[in-house]
């Protein structure tokens, strides 16, 4: 038994699979690619896959990351091949190899955020984004939870916002954002829109998010 | 492809995936070399849509021809019709994302009557005239099949076409016509009076429909070369009947997430309620090198960990332990599972129970139907309470602790006592569970018992008898729930008023069809869903129009009326459906096809053939 880690793109139409349905998915292109999974050894036997950080349905990711366990000998470049050859359009793997990291030690995700906007708009949005993202609190209000009670949190996004560079262009701007994640605080880029457009009290048309990289601790790509 | 402005709604919706297509093995063709576009609909959400056999199978089918491209479409639930209205976003099918009206071919199944509102619903999300009328082009051109178009009545002002019976072989005359008429630039008219000469055809548009004074039907005369009758068809050959070797496989979970194999057309049991157990005649078997050959390939293709085999009762499939020593050949080596639905009480042999033993346990269902031997007499369910118990014996036995009972209320020559029977047909099986000595410790039984209401169909011995009314239904609900006295037997029925507007329109005629209308025009669709079923909005349509709901619910019909239906051929005599509509009302069975034959009249589509006889 060996493990193997699958480092994969989900772009286009494949950013409307969800978590959950990626899961299913990732066990079905197994089965059609006939990688010889490891099964659990439990009551309901069930391959071994696991994810190193959901992503947010909606949310582009050219950095998308998933373990598995094989039996047998089939070597890194088979499995690739044969993986290219089972995925759905949007779903790219572009690379299969061992584990060098474990998941636990992310704390960061970059994020490219694509607002378009109408053009009598943008240079308000972009010198208001600059101005928000400079200061000291932006905060929202998100869902979670308190043991087993749902309980709105205030989280002031500043706090979990490492690194930004904000752009213009005639349909609206670009942020690229580096915010904390992993498994203590993970923060939906989803949830900075959704503060900008609050405080400039514009809607933008369209949003477009992808997560570019993830990131230890040191700043080192996640491998 | 998702055009720009649906990518922009996308994040509004709930499950999205519903409405992106992109699904592994669906079907992308280059627009320029396609002669016809055909647009499958499914006139519900994506994921009862994507569970539909019927609708996978004509997919391949027409895709599997070089000059036609078959795509996908399904009702868009509430949350998006909302933004596509909003936003001025046509209906579009999955594939292409091109709206309908560019189609040449828009095809509904109609698998049951609460659909019907979902129909018209579409057509005016595409900016298609809902009125066939009204639509004066030859393209796109509007057909319907499935069980329900066995009384296409009341869909008759919307429809132009339909084709009653087995669409395998008949889609593909109807597509060449078409090609043919689309290439001469023919009109419409000309296209349907052609049309209505393939065997298997049926233009509405083409017959005039007379009514006596008291509401029933005088005459249905055909204009024109229309046939008096209209023939369903059928595949004789069912073993070599074309079956897909590609699943399109959804991202989101649908309802039947699997590879389904039918093993066979047809049932040999004629329980007299049941009209799929009389549409779908004759007997036709797939052998069991077939089914086992296309199991293996669609596990392949698509991926999935899971098998199901498809008919009425599946146990009833002569090849059915070769089969499945066949498939746990290498099942259970590729960790896929086998499952096994309508498996029928009175067959479930020991030899059965320890293959299935291999399998992975599911539910266990079974369908007594009524309570009292007497009234499963009357419906010619033949089995007996003491093949229940022996069944759910058998199944404490090998571990089980739940069992789920079917049951249906307001079944013709009814008594409250046969109401009272179910509760105690369900006691007798949980005590049953504890005179087991070896019942797992600590856990208790649940037995689920659903009763859903009886509704009268077509082409069935009691397409004669009056539906119950809604009161007596509600009373006859009162009565088992006084009866049953344990916490461990868990009671469920269906909505009365939902089973009332099904009988409606099962045994509906064309009066219907304005009802239909203004019901949808009031907001009424995805009626066979209780939280967005309107009855209110469906009793003012009926008001407005003057039709009452219980001359076609609750009325007696005689032997001699002429019914709505009359001139669609399913080729089961109608002496034969009298026969037993009157063995019925004297609680006398009638043996299985196997047996005896019971001489239906089935036989002579596939000209004398039937697999039940040999």
């Amino acid at each position: 038994m060996r493990l193997v880690r699958i480092r994969f793109e989900k772009t286009g139409q494949a950013k409307y699979i969800s978590h959950l349905d990626l899961t299913r998915c990732m066990s079905r292109a197994m089965k059609r690619a006939q990688i010889p999974m490891w099964y659990t050894e439990g009551f309901n036997p069930h391959p071994y896959m696991t994810f190193a950080l959901p992503l947010s349905l909606g949310t582009e990711s050219l950095c998308e990351s998933m373990d598995i366990k094989i039996e047998g000998d089939m070597q890194n470049d088979e499995i690739k091949e044969r993986l290219e050859q089972a995925m759905p359009v949007g779903i790219n793997v572009y690379c299969v190899n061992e584990a060098k990291m474990d998941a636990s030690e992310i704390v960061s995700a970059e994020y490219d955020i694509l607002l378009e906007l109408e053009s009598s708009e943008v240079s308000n949005f972009f010198f208001s984004t600059q101005a928000l993202l400079g200061s000291e609190e932006l905060v929202v209000e998100k869902l979670g939870k308190k043991g087993r009670q749902k309980v709105l949190k205030q989280i002031n996004l500043i706090e979990h916002i490492n690194r930004y560079e904000v752009t213009q262009n005639d349909n609206g701007i670009k942020t690229t954002v580096l915010l904390s994640a992993g498994n203590n605080v993970n923060i939906n880029p989803s949830l900075l829109v959704e503060a900008l457009s609050r405080e400039i009290k514009t809607q933008p048309q369209a949003v477009d998010i992808t997560r570019k990289n993830l990131q230890t601790k040191s700043g080192e790509l996640f491998l | 492809m998702l055009s720009k402005q649906v990518e922009k709604i996308l994040p509004l919706v709930q499950k999205p995936a519903r409405y992106t297509g992109g699904e592994l093995n669906s079907v992308i063709k280059d627009k320029d070399t396609i002669k016809l576009r055909y647009a499958f609909c499914f006139p519900d959400t994506y994921e009862i849509g994507m569970s539909h056999l019927g609708m996978k199978i004509l997919y391949s089918l027409v895709n599997e021809r070089d000059d036609a491209w078959c795509e996908r479409v399904f009702a868009p639930w509430i949350d998006m019709e909302e933004q596509m209205r909003k936003n001025n976003i046509p209906l579009y099918a999955l594939e292409s994302g091109d709206e309908l009206s560019k189609f040449d071919v828009i095809g509904f199944t109609m698998q049951y009557e609460l659909s019907y509102t979902n129909v018209l619903n579409m057509l005016d999300l595409a900016n298609l005239p809902v009125l066939a009328k009204d639509r004066t082009s030859l393209t796109p051109i509007i057909i319907a099949g499935g069980p329900c178009v066995c009384n296409p009545e009341p869909l008759a002002d919307f429809i132009d076409i339909f084709l009653p019976g087995e669409g395998e072989e008949v889609t593909n005359d109807l597509l060449d016509l078409l090609k043919e008429h689309k290439e001469k630039g023919s009109t419409k008219q000309e296209f349907l009076q052609a049309a209505c000469k393939i065997e298997g055809v049926y233009v509405p548009s083409l017959y005039d429909v007379n009514y006596n004074e008291d509401g029933t039907i005088k005459q249905v005369q055909p204009k024109g070369d229309a046939p008096q009758k209209v023939k369903k068809r059928i595949i004789k050959d069912f073993n070599n009947v074309y079956y897909p070797t590609h699943f399109v496989v959804p991202f989101i979970e649908t309802v039947h997430d699997r590879v389904v194999e039918e093993i066979f057309r047809g049932c040999i049991r004629g329980c007299r309620f049941c009209q799929a157990g009389f549409l779908y005649r004759p007997i036709r078997e797939k052998s069991a090198q077939t089914a086992n050959d296309q199991c293996k390939t669609l596990c392949k293709t698509s991926g999935y960990d899971e098998v199901s085999l498809c008919s009425l009762s599946t146990s009833d499939y002569t090849q059915l332990s070769e089969l499945l020593d066949d498939m746990l050949d290498w099942t259970k080596e590729e960790m896929i599972n086998v499952s096994l639905p309508s498996l029928r009480i009175d067959n479930f042999s020991d030899e059965l129970v320890e293959k299935l033993k291999l399998i992975r346990r599911s539910g266990l269902t079974f369908a007594p139907e009524a309570g009292t031997q007497r009234l499963r007499d009357a419906i010619n369910k033949n089995i007996t309470e003491e093949e229940v118990l022996k069944t759910c014996k058998k199944a404490f036995e090998g571990g089980w602790t739940g069992v789920k009972l079917y049951f249906m209320l307001g079944l013709p020559t009814e008594t409250m006592e046969d109401v009272a029977g179910i509760a105690e047909l369900a006691q007798k099986v949980v005590d049953e569970f504890y005179r087991n000595p070896n019942k797992p410790k600590g856990k208790g039984v649940t037995v689920s018992v659903s009763a859903s209401s009886f509704v009268p169909k077509p082409f069935t011995p009691f397409q004669w008898e009056p539906q119950d009314t809604g009161e007596m239904l509600h009373e006859k609900q009162h009565q088992l729930q006084q009866s049953v006295s344990t916490r461990k037997i868990n009671l469920s029925w269906h909505e009365v008023n939902t089973s009332l507007l099904e009988g409606v329109f099962a045994r509906g005629d064309r009066k219907l069809c304005k009802v239909l209308y203004l019901a949808w025009q009031k907001g009424c669709k995805f009626d066979g869903w209780d939280d967005q079923f309107h009855f209110d909005l469906w009793q003012q349509a009926f008001e407005e129009c003057s039709v009452s709901p219980a001359f076609y619910a609750n009325r007696k019909r005689e032997f001699d009326e002429i019914l709505p239906w009359d001139h669609m051929d399913y080729a089961i005599d109608k002496s034969f459906l009298i026969r037993e509509n009157e063995k019925a009302h004297s609680a006398v069975t009638t043996p299985h096809c196997r047996q005896k034959c019971a001489g239906c009249g089935t036989n002579k589509l596939s000209g004398g053939k039937c697999d039940a006889i040999g």
